[in-house]
């Protein structure tokens, strides 16, 4: 490199930020380019020696702002008997996932259209959908236990009001929600949507006087397949019933909607889905 | 008004931003020049990095997230203050102080001999934006990309303004030097 480049280059970073072996060499031998480095350093020093910058902010003034931070009003928070799940949290999005994800979704709608339409095209598909039917909601029901067991009580909202947490989940969902009274038995803690059989869900969980807890899903009953689990009429109501995961499960048609009652614990006692059937 | 903060929200804060406070300070004190204007801009400034706190990302540069808001807050005082008919902030201004002089000579002694308000006169004649490019940089010692972004500029931009910037308050000194009756030297370069 010549020597007006190199002195270019370090009057320019005085600093030496982006200096090489060459930089450092050609300082050594030219009294130019060390006058101007050493010009920009006094420099510095001297300006960060005036009063009007030395010793930092005045403690009058940074108390005056620490005061301000202290008295901003706390923000909303989550109730304490709700636990959001990392999944559902509302915190703000990594910019990369904003920008990738338009594309994304677009891709898997493309992908989606792809095979579903190879299947609908193709000889001998039952068009029903053979995941929805009722032994396989009982099932998804009875796994999602889970969620009450392992990780707390997830509950997107706590409410103890049935008509504002049925107004909540509706709002939410693409579906009317509308929970049935619970008879005294139990009392409404709260709820979350989820998703179960296919399609978005309701969950609202309930408690007893005694700390025992029932959990209760609401689904779209469209083309939900009734077939396959053993029921009997509950107050004029056809209850199936069905076992998974090591957990008793009941569910019943409930005007559009497909109602599924399932116990955290594994048991669920008989008079439980009266209570909801009344 | 102040902002909601969650309580994790306030600890974040002054563990990300409140460390800053003195870079904020020294900005505002660099960039106003009037000291009674500096705290009025360091407060408004804190108060607009507490209203946007929800839009730092954590993890990101707290000191030059915080500088952008000062050097913002700055320049919308010091436009407010030009259509009352006083310095303006922008190129134009810039241009003007530059063209005053021939390239200066590089000499430390005259910079270490300076007396303090000439020092600090030779500050206050620069245009803002180069002030606190010369605060960031050559005070602080911020690397070129981190005070461009604290400045919103390209780092280029910076680069020249810093540049700009030495030369036209190292000529001031040396003027104000001969003045006193020192020679200046020759420019060494």
């Amino acid at each position: 490199m010549s020597d007006s480049r190199v002195c270019r280059l370090i009057q320019d970073d005085p600093h030496g930020e982006s200096w090489g072996p060459d930089e450092h060499a050609h300082l050594a031998v030219c009294p130019g380019c060390a006058a101007h480095v050493e010009v920009v350093a006094a420099l510095g020093a001297r300006i960060a020696a005036l009063p009007r910058f030395a010793g930092g902010m005045p403690g009058a003034l940074r108390g005056r702002l620490l005061e301000l931070v202290a008295a901003c009003p706390d923000a909303p928070t989550v109730p304490d008997n709700v636990v959001v799940m990392p999944g559902t949290a509302r915190g703000r999005r990594p910019d990369w996932t904003r920008r990738i994800a338009m594309p994304v979704a677009m891709a898997a709608v493309l992908v989606c259209g792809i095979f579903l339409g190879r299947d609908l095209a193709g000889p001998g598909v039952d068009p029903a959908d053979p995941r929805r039917t009722i032994g396989n909601y009982i099932s998804d029901v009875t796994h999602d236990h889970y969620l009450l067991e392992e990780l707390g009580r997830p509950l997107e909202i706590a409410s103890t009001d049935r008509e504002q947490l049925s107004g909540w989940l509706s709002r939410s969902l693409s579906f009317g929600v509308d929970l049935p009274p619970a008879d005294g038995t139990f009392a409404l803690e709260g709820g979350r949507v989820w998703h179960t059989v296919g399609r978005l869900s309701a969950m609202a969980s309930y408690v007893t006087p005694d700390g025992s807890r029932a959990i209760l899903f609401a689904v779209p009953a469209t083309d939900l397949d009734l077939a396959g689990a053993p029921s009997s009429m509950i107050h004029g109501v056809r209850v199936f019933r069905g076992t998974g995961w090591d957990h008793e499960a009941r569910a019943w048609i409930d005007g559009d909607l497909a109602m599924a009652l399932v116990a955290p614990t594994g048991h669920l006692p008989e008079s439980w889905p009266e209570v909801f059937l009344h | 008004m102040l902002p909601h903060l969650s309580p994790a929200e306030k600890h974040r804060f002054e563990a990300e931003i409140v460390p800053h406070l003195d870079v904020l300070y020294r900005m505002a004190r660099s960039v106003c020049s009037d000291g009674d204007l500096s705290d009025d801009v360091a407060q408004e400034a804190f108060l607009k990095a507490l209203a946007g706190f929800e839009g730092f990302r954590p993890g990101s540069n707290g000191r030059s997230w915080l500088a952008r808001i000062v050097h913002n807050t700055c320049r919308d005082h010091w436009r407010a203050r030009h259509r009352r008919g006083e310095q303006g902030w922008d190129d134009e201004i810039e241009a003007e102080v530059e063209a005053q002089g021939a390239e200066p000579g590089w000499e430390p002694g005259i910079i270490r001999d300076a007396f303090d308000d000439d020092v600090d006169r030779a500050l206050k004649a620069l245009p803002p934006r180069w002030r606190a490019a010369v605060l960031l940089v050559d005070v602080d010692g911020w690397s070129y990309d981190e005070a461009a972004d604290g400045l919103g500029i390209a780092p280029g931009s910076l680069r020249s303004a810093l540049h700009r910037a030495r030369r036209v308050m190292v000529r001031t000194l040396n003027e104000t030097a001969a003045r006193r009756g020192r020679s200046t030297g020759e420019a060494a370069t």
